[in-house]
């Protein structure tokens, strides 16, 4: 299993990393830790499918179109927005593609996570160019042992909400 | 009390902060310490639904929480209302967190009884040589009056905190957290809120319960932490942070290889230190790194990796980082 882990890593080098797909192939215990560490994996980044955040920019672009375009007369207005709503949906196609290679960028809280972390009031100190999974960990296993100011509650909201916003800032 | 509301609302509207500064007393620590401490149990020993806003950065997040007490025994449902679908479901010290979208359950044995509201006196009692206490006028929050408290940082090495409660309850109704120029680091308040009453069994079960045995279980979490001596001793942290507990644990994200997790707090804040074994690839660089209102600072040490992070100003974990050594050193 470490090496399946290792593996994920990237920290094997080329032959390594070949016989151990080929032993990942033939086990089925490795094949469903494999599984499994991609799905804490995938959990611990947000990367989970596609979720209520993108239909609900898909909406908001929908409705913002054809807004511009009201003053202009029906005629016209009925044909632009027949175009507004393709464009919609081109822009939408480029958060397709976003979201596919970046997926931090299309993050399901609202798009909020990078930027909003960007512009904190904070950032004026050291910050993160880079967070790795093994400090994804670390800020989670310190969310969930800790309590910092808000007694009771706080450490739920940041073990409930906190996992994805980590992913945020992945990579 | 309908009348003083009235007058809360009117007041609140005028935007009267400074006026609360300008009328705030300095509590004895005796009188601080009653404060804090009624807080503690509130949490605790209320039942208690509603929906608050949890704020950090430029993120606001809305969650749900139904909090029921059945004898010795306390239950606890949190809900996300925005962003990705959560669930967190605490029976005592056993935490399930649903993840409907993959269909998971993470489920985890929080260490009992060592969390804020149940921290020995002794950490509570020390809080008044780090923090002044100051009262300050409440303000109306869900509903409800609230009385507040400031607690100041003595120096650089913590922020500053504004707790209001309820003033029948003591129940938390809102805190804020900020840094030495009063700007906010993260917040949390009550939008709507019912004290008290019966509270059902199933109002804080999971949602999912009649699905959620074709889910997939995660139990890679920190059930098999121990209290353990790891053999690294912290010499020179900032004053009044203690060692509250140290164990070797597994990793959230799951992997077979243990890590030595200790954690420190001067009562309020919590700083933790992971030390591991320096992994082969080098993604993570020593020095100080930030992440929302959590300061990092990473260092080696011969062949380990020490990681401290808090909700502390930059200087303590730093600070803590350089005084962990291997005994016998």
């Amino acid at each position: 299993m470490e090496r399946i882990s290792a593996l994920m890593d990237g920290e094997l080098d080329g032959d390594e990393a070949v016989r151990e797909l080929k032993r990942c192939g033939g086990d089925a215990t490795l094949i469903e830790g494999w599984a499994t560490y991609h799905l804490i994996g995938d959990v611990l980044r947000a990367e989970a499918p596609l979720r209520s955040g993108f239909e609900a920019r898909l909406r908001e672009a929908l409705a913002a179109e054809p807004t511009v375009l009201a003053p202009r007369p029906s005629t016209v207005q009925r044909k632009t927005r027949l175009f507004a709503l393709s464009a919609a949906a081109s822009a939408a196609g480029v958060l397709v593609v976003g979201w596919l290679a970046m997926p931090y960028i299309n993050h399901p809280a609202g798009g909020s996570g990078q930027t909003g972390l960007a512009k904190a009031p904070l950032s004026q100190g050291p910050t993160v160019a880079e967070i790795d999974p093994s400090m994804k960990e670390y800020l989670l296993a310190h969310h969930e042992s800790t309590t910092a100011s808000m007694p009771s509650v706080t450490p739920y909201v940041q073990y409930a909400i906190g996992t994805p916003k980590e992913g945020a800032m992945s990579r | 009390m309908r009348s003083v509301c009235l007058r809360w609302a009117g007041g609140l509207a005028v935007g009267t902060a400074l006026a609360a500064y300008a009328s705030a007393d300095q509590l004895q620590d005796a009188e601080a310490l009653a404060f804090l401490q009624k807080i503690a149990g509130a949490a605790r020993q209320l039942n208690y639904e509603g929906v608050f806003v949890y704020q950090h950065g430029e993120t606001v997040e809305t969650s749900s929480i139904v909090h029921m007490v059945d004898g010795p025994a306390e239950h606890e449902k949190l809900a996300t209302l925005d962003g990705p679908k959560r669930e967190v479901i605490r029976h005592n010290d056993e935490v399930s967190s649903y993840y409907p979208e993959i269909r998971t359950v993470r489920v985890e044995k929080r260490a009992a009884k060592r969390t804020f509201p149940a921290l020995p006196s002794e950490l509570l009692n020390t809080i008044t040589e780090h923090y002044t206490v100051r009262r300050h006028e409440g303000e109306r929050i869900a509903g409800f009056d609230t009385e507040a408290v400031s607690l100041e940082p003595r120096d650089g090495f913590r922020y500053g905190h504004k707790f209001w409660s309820e003033i029948g309850s003591g129940l938390l109704l809102k805190a804020r957290m900020v840094d030495g120029q009063n700007h906010t680091i993260e917040m949390f308040t009550f939008t709507q809120l019912k004290i008290g009453g019966k509270i059902p069994l199933s109002a804080v079960q999971a949602s999912y319960a009649a699905e959620h045995d074709k889910w997939k279980f995660d139990r890679l979490s920190n059930n098999d932490a121990k209290d353990a001596d790891s053999g690294w001793i912290v010499k020179n942290q900032p004053a009044g942070f203690r060692k509250v507990y140290e164990m070797r644990r597994s990793r959230p994200g799951g992997g077979p290889q243990l890590l030595t997790h200790i954690v420190l707090t001067d009562g309020l804040a919590a700083v933790s230190v992971f030390i591991e074994p320096n992994p082969a690839s080098k993604k993570m660089s020593d020095g100080p790194a930030q992440h929302g209102a959590i300061n990092i600072y990473t260092r080696t040490v011969g062949e380990q990796r020490v990681t401290v992070l808090g909700e502390t100003p930059s200087a303590t974990v730093q600070q803590i980082a350089m005084s962990l050594t291997p005994r016998g050193r």
